[in-house]
């Protein structure tokens, strides 16, 4: 075979596996599963790839089209390069594998992840351990007993205590200390009966008293459960503010892990009050039997750094939900203990199954709480 | 089925940036001189180190798109040591990669700030290790360019040669964008090999691989640290997104391994050992692994046992 009619099947076949490339981000798309894969903010980028793609594979098939013209001529086109040298076997293989995703992605079906895959991710039940310098530690119990509801508000100011702490690190975890009693100082005077109750509830302890709950709460009584004292956590005690006086605080697709992150920043204040929340159900082995979790998986990007976020739940007839069957959960808010971390938990009052929806993964909100 | 999703997830999120890189890099073989890059790059290794290091935030790519477009400038002439520090601090010192570990970590500033720092002194540190020890280009010839110098001998000197002069002007030469794609492609094909084994594999690891295993490692700092660059090593994402991936393991690991992954992850992963392989020699390769490793681990060491706290205290009272 001369070179000339190598080169041009060559382009061929990469003209061939480029355009496959193009027609699969245009099928994913159709379909409406490229979201399964990327997230929506990707997905111009993907489309603009498979424009790439495709103009790179019209580029290679005029170049197939035309060394095969010119195979019995000596090859003077100046703009195209020749065959890659190497065995048949060798190309043969590349080619393959570059056609195993496509053939893996048109002829088995499309499916977003689900509860098969969260035991490798591993769940994640405390939504604000993003925000909070650390997840709490045994050593640190004191503390938190003594900040209570306030450690959201004042955690960041307080540099955590490290081993090997010099006295610069003490002072000014002394100092955020002191202030933190002021506030609660504050708070007692107000004589508001909710922050103080809620403020003295033990520690690991399931809150079942519902009182909390009672009556709406003006601006002011609102303004000092949930200060914005501090820029990290405006956003979440404005948005707290929003719905603490809802009958039922919904946990919408839009900010999904915006509103978990704020009902488990404020967890011991929302314990008591209603909440609704839809997911796919998850049962790993390490729960009871009336337990599950409702869960989703935010994506930033790609499904790879997909990570599961979960609340668990209590419910007594756990065991008859399918696992990543998608239901509607409401029921009451409730703290519980689990790993030695105290989590959001739900105690569970109606469970509605529901379709799953069009967009399986939960992304991001950048606008939440501005 | 996880394994497809992520697999497949894993190249389309990959090919926009990886296309981007082989078109920049063609567009550079084509459209700008040997002599314009040797021109514009910084004689001195005291200018030319924090340039390549800053150079990030003028070409904002990531590893996937960084290695063909380093192989093309190094080919156009450009010093090794300072390629490989654009190589190395491209992929962490850029915007986008500030705006997502910004918006990961928005609690604690200090860890963005400290992976920016430490990816800078790390990747100056690299490039001069190069600049004293290395001489020598230590580029593999890779198999299109060889075929290119056997059938036509004037073509690749032409690339630099006869475009040398007044590139400007042909910019809107039909001809000369063909060739820039015809180059993107034979590019694509060679690189994107390598992306779609590395997404392949670690499709599979995090697949298989069970996190709670994690937890027993975070215990000792020096585990940690090690688990770290070996996490990273294998799971092979995206600088872009990778922040992401360590906000989740904030409750298992302190801030000091995290800045491990965060900073060794972009600079060396599996994917991109074997996208290293496509273009150096395997000696250098080796060699580079090795110093990447090492630097990374001890500067993030020390700067967790020094540094941190201290940025930390000072972020927060500003």
């Amino acid at each position: 075979m001369s070179e000339a009619s190598k080169t041009s099947i060559h382009a061929l076949v990469r003209a061939i596996i480029l355009f496959g490339f193009t027609l699969y981000i245009l099928y994913l798309n159709e379909q409406g599963t490229l979201n399964y894969y990327i997230a929506p903010r990707m997905e111009l980028y993907v489309k603009l790839a498979g424009m790439a793609l495709y103009a790179l594979s019209i580029q290679q098939a005029l170049h197939a089209y035309r060394s095969w013209k010119h195979r019995t001529v000596d090859q003077s086109c100046s703009s195209c390069s020749s065959a890659p040298q190497g065995t048949w076997w060798k190309h043969t293989g590349i080619y393959m594998f570059f056609l195993f995703p496509l053939a893996l992605g048109l002829f088995t079906p499309d499916t977003a992840l689900g509860s098969q895959l969260i035991e490798r991710k591993g769940m994640n039940f405390a939504a604000s351990s993003n925000l909070q310098s650390s997840a709490p530690k045994p050593n640190s119990a004191v503390l938190q007993d003594e900040a209570d509801y306030q450690q959201p508000q004042t955690q960041p100011q307080q540099p955590e205590v490290p081993t090997t702490s010099g006295t610069v690190t003490d002072n000014t975890f002394q100092a955020s200390d002191g202030s933190s009693s002021n506030d609660r100082d504050d708070h007692a005077s107000s004589g508001d009966d909710t922050a103080a109750s809620s403020m003295e509830q033990p520690d690991n302890q399931l809150i079942d008293d519902l009182t909390v709950s009672e009556g709406s709460l003006t601006e002011e009584e609102l303004a000092l459960l949930f200060p914005e004292d501090n820029a990290l956590f405006a956003g979440y005690a404005k948005y707290a503010r929003t719905v603490y006086n809802d009958e039922i605080i919904e946990v919408p697709e839009h900010s999904y892990t915006e509103v978990l992150t704020t009902l488990d920043l404020y967890k011991h204040t929302f314990a008591g009050k209603s909440i609704r929340i839809s997911g796919f159900v998850y049962k790993p082995d390490e729960l009871e039997s009336d337990q599950f979790a409702i869960s989703r998986y935010a994506m930033q990007c790609c499904s790879a750094d997909a990570a599961p976020y979960g609340v668990l739940s209590s419910y007594p007839r756990a065991s008859s939900l399918e696992e990543d069957s998608w239901i509607e959960v409401t029921g009451t808010i409730q703290t519980t203990t689990m790993n030695e971390t105290e989590v959001l938990a739900i105690e569970v009052l109606k469970v509605r199954s529901i379709e799953a929806p069009d967009d399986p993964y939960v992304y991001p909100n950048f606008d939440f709480g501005l | 089925m996880a394994f497809k999703t992520i697999f497949i997830s894993i190249i389309l999120e990959a090919l926009p940036f990886i296309l981007l890189g082989v078109l920049l890099s063609s567009f550079l073989h084509v459209f700008v001189s040997a002599d314009t890059i040797r021109k514009w790059t910084p004689k001195q290794p005291w200018l030319g180190i924090p340039f390549a290091c800053l150079l990030g935030i003028v070409f904002p790519l990531c590893e996937c798109g960084m290695i063909p477009v380093v192989r093309r400038l190094l080919r156009q002439g450009m010093p090794l040591y300072v390629g490989i520090t654009y190589l190395l601090a491209g992929p962490i010192l850029n915007p986008v990669v500030f705006a997502s570990t910004y918006m990961a970590f928005r609690a604690q500033s200090e860890i963005v700030y400290s992976r920016m720092a430490l990816g800078f002194v790390t990747a100056a540190f690299i490039g001069w290790v190069i600049y004293r020890f290395v001489s020598g280009l230590p580029l593999k010839s890779s198999p299109a360019h060889g075929a290119n110098h056997h059938h036509h001998h004037h073509h690749e000197p032409a690339a630099s040669a006869e475009y040398s002069g007044g590139t400007g002007v042909q910019l809107f030469s039909l001809r000369r964008w063909g060739s820039v794609i015809s180059h993107a492609s034979d590019e694509f094909f060679e690189m994107g090999k390598y992306l779609l084994l590395g997404a392949f594999l670690t499709a599979g690891i995090q697949t298989i691989l069970d996190r709670d295993i994690l937890a027993a490692v975070a215990d000792s700092s020096w585990t940690a640290h090690l688990f770290m660059v070996g996490f990273a090593y294998l799971l092979s994402i995206c600088s872009t997104s990778d922040a992401f991936i360590a906000t989740s393991f904030q409750g298992i690991f302190s801030a000091g391994p995290l800045l491990t992954f965060m900073v060794f992850g972009p600079m060396l992963d599996f994917k991109n050992t074997l996208m290293f392989l496509a273009a150096f020699r395997l000696r250098f390769v080796l060699l580079l692994l090795c110093l990447i490793t090492i630097t990374t681990l001890t500067f993030s060491i020390v700067w967790e046992e020094w540094v941190l706290d201290w940025l930390k205290i000072n972020l927060a009272v500003r």
